[in-house]
């Protein structure tokens, strides 16, 4: 698929200006959007996401670089056609609630209609398709209201969408959400974003979804530097172990999310019949107090063989106990413990 | 819902013309229907103190009803939409008794010559004048502060306190003025609709629809600002521009029907409530000539129980406005739950 650059920045500095006293968040970034891809923004509280982001829509100046929208200086914009290109959504709350669901996502054809605002015929087929789009048409003529947070979420993508913008911005989608209706609303921004080729840039806290359904990652580091590349690169590299700066805090790249760091005096060589079996057999012992190995030199430390969910045989020595179940399990290790 | 909303503006339309025929009926003196109708219609009538009193008093007074209503109202709206607050109005926010301070200090200065009943054109200037910069200047204040103050329940706090800072600015005023010019003040301060001159109406009119017309033209902008000052903005609504069209327009209309009548209350808080209940939507594009047609209605029907008693004399305006308008507000707080508006 051609890619085409949507929006580029050079050397942006972020930051605040309020008449002689300059708060600079961040210095000399270089980032680019492209069509038909999802890129996340992940940082910590207070990283400077909603800044970088409100500087990306316009919403406050950039203290250096530049900016390029669709290849022209963002600057150079007018309102409407500013509003003609970007299109976003945020968290805040609206005073829509009186607004059906067909009405507020009409709204989003303000920057494209007359003086009054009138729908043309095109304007409501667009309105309707977008409805479809994001899985509301049974909610059509329902009050906003009446709607979920989820659904709410939903209504101002469909809202963005029908801006026809290329490029749409949205300030963390999914936070006050619940886990599926943040699945929901991630895998319908990636469906936007390769079906319809716009380029898509949201900011979250939640870290696994954008690094299964992300297709680049914008990490901002607790050194004030923001990382942008494909996921898997920014993985492998060790950039996202700079996310948070927390002494016991550290990224797993093999299971691909934040743990804290356990010290754990003890260990156990682990045997299991699959991988799913193996994780959480792991996930187990670590949580009470066993390192996994992988020697199969068992002599010195105990065996944990692991067939199947209902035969798990832990072997010391000479002896082998057999157990039903984890709760089993981890029941004896406590009973281990405790002498 | 376009369809409810012309069923609602059909509906309102035969309400404004059986209470304006009411209002032309019922006074001090008292018309025969078929008379009123006569006059109405141009024919020269025996009585030329019916005719007198049908064109010079009543007429003016029932037309300065529909369009103060109107104005109110749709000032009321505007501001509840731009603030973001369904409780925002001319008189909660403080820009009635702005207005009132400006009247107030041109009158009062004038020692009673002024008043606006008394027609001699430079003073009806002067009041209306101070009555426009007193309103602009607290909606001034409301909307610095506003950007201040996040939360919107304070904002609504702040305009009742600026609200007293102009009451007791006034009192002040009465204290150092002449008896006659107290009096002529707290005559103008009951409200009344029947403070426009029959040749004073056509300015009025003209006035009053020129803030009406520009509160129509604000109908697509007002939708954006449903969502909040920064979706507005992304969908290519310039919000300085907006914000002073709004308040030019919001100033217009409440200083000159607070210049005229007096500062009348609950007309601009309760109406758009009243127009929303109705239509059942926030949307503008139905609810704005919706709740310039209640507004006209709601005045009307004051003016009507006003002019009730008859020989015995007029009930103050504000007398009845809260009757009316308080009801329905605490209607809405009880039942804010149920109300999509207000989510």
């Amino acid at each position: 698929m051609d890619q085409n650059i949507i929006y580029e920045g050079r050397g942006v500095t972020t930051g605040y200006e309020k008449g002689a006293r300059r708060t600079v968040i961040h210095e000399n970034l270089d980032f680019t959007l492209y069509s038909g891809e999802l890129t996340c923004l992940l940082g910590c509280n207070g990283a400077g996401k909603s800044t970088l982001l409100r500087s990306l829509t316009a919403s406050q100046p950039v203290l250096g670089g530049e900016l390029l929208l669709m290849g022209k200086r963002l600057e150079e914009y007018t309102e409407r056609e500013r509003s003609k290109n970007i299109g976003i959504v945020l968290t805040e709350r609206t005073q829509s609630g009186g607004l059906t669901v067909y009405e507020l996502v009409a709204l989003g054809r303000q920057p494209h209609t007359g003086f009054f605002g009138r729908l043309t015929r095109n304007d409501k087929e667009l309105v309707a398709e977008a409805i479809e789009a994001v899985g509301m048409k049974k909610k059509t003529n329902c009050y906003v209201a009446e709607l979920s947070d989820g659904e709410r979420q939903k209504a101002m993508i469909a809202k963005a969408l029908v801006q026809e913008c290329p490029l749409i911005i949205l300030d963390e989608p999914t936070a006050f959400l619940d886990v599926e209706s943040r699945i929901e609303i991630m895998t319908l921004l990636r469906k936007v974003a390769t079906e319809e080729s716009k380029a898509v840039l949201l900011s979250t806290h939640d870290v696994e979804q954008a690094m299964t359904l992300g297709d680049r990652l914008w990490t901002m580091t607790t050194d004030r530097k923001m990382y942008c590349g494909v996921t898997e690169d920014l993985v492998l590299c060790d950039v996202m172990n700079r996310l948070f700066e927390h002494p016991t805090i550290s990224f797993d790249q093999l299971r691909g999310c934040y743990q804290s760091i356990r010290k754990n005096e003890k260990a156990v060589s682990l045997h299991c019949a699959e991988p799913s079996l193996y994780y959480w057999a792991q996930n187990a012992l670590e949580r009470n107090g066993y390192d996994c190995v992988h020697t199969s030199d068992g002599q010195l430390l105990p065996t944990l063989s692991v067939e199947s969910p209902d035969r798990i045989i832990w072997t010391k020595g000479k002896t082998a106990i057999n157990f039903g179940s984890f709760a089993e399990l981890i029941t004896y290790l406590r009973t281990l413990t405790a002498h | 819902m376009m369809s409810k909303g012309y069923i609602c503006s059909g509906v309102l339309v035969v309400l404004v013309i059986l209470l304006v025929m009411a209002n032309l009926t019922v006074g001090t003196v008292s018309i025969p229907f078929a008379d009123v109708c006569d006059i109405l219609i141009g024919k020269e009538h025996e009585n030329a103190g019916w005719q007198f009193i049908v064109w010079e008093t009543r007429f003016p007074q029932t037309i300065t009803a529909i369009f103060s209503g109107a104005a109110l109202a749709v000032s009321g709206l505007m501001l509840q939409t731009a603030f973001s607050n369904p409780l925002a109005g001319p008189s909660i926010l403080g820009i009635n008794s702005g207005a009132s301070l400006g009247v107030a200090f041109v009158m009062l200065a004038g020692g009673g010559s002024i008043a606006t009943a008394t027609f001699s054109l430079s003073g009806f200037f002067a009041i209306l004048l101070g009555a426009f910069l007193g309103a602009a200047l607290v909606l001034s204040v409301i909307l610095f502060l506003s950007t201040l103050i996040r939360s919107n329940v304070m904002l609504l706090i702040a305009g009742i306190m600026i609200g007293y800072i102009a009451s007791s600015a006034i009192s002040l005023l009465n204290f150092f003025s002449t008896a006659e010019g107290v009096h002529s003040y707290m005559i103008w301060g009951m409200g009344n609709f029947g403070g426009v001159a029959r040749d004073q109406l056509p300015l009025f009119i003209l006035v009053m629809s020129v803030g009406l017309l520009m509160a129509i033209m604000l109908i697509k902008p007002l939708n954006a600002l449903l969502l909040g000052q920064n979706y507005a903005e992304n969908l290519g609504v310039n919000i300085r521009r907006t914000r002073n069209l709004l308040l030019i327009a919001t100033g217009l209309l409440t200083a000159v029907t607070t210049a005229f009548c007096g500062p009348i209350s609950f007309i601009g808080l309760a109406v758009p409530h009243m127009a929303r209940l109705m239509l059942g939507t926030s949307n503008h594009n139905s609810l704005m000539p919706v709740t310039i047609l209640v507004g006209g209605c709601v005045a009307l029907l004051c003016n009507l129980i006003c002019i009730l008693p008859g020989e015995s004399g007029i009930i103050p305006l504000n007398a009845v406005t809260p009757m009316l308008g308080a009801p329905v507000i605490i209607y809405v707080i009880v039942n804010q739950r149920r109300i999509q508006y207000f989510n």
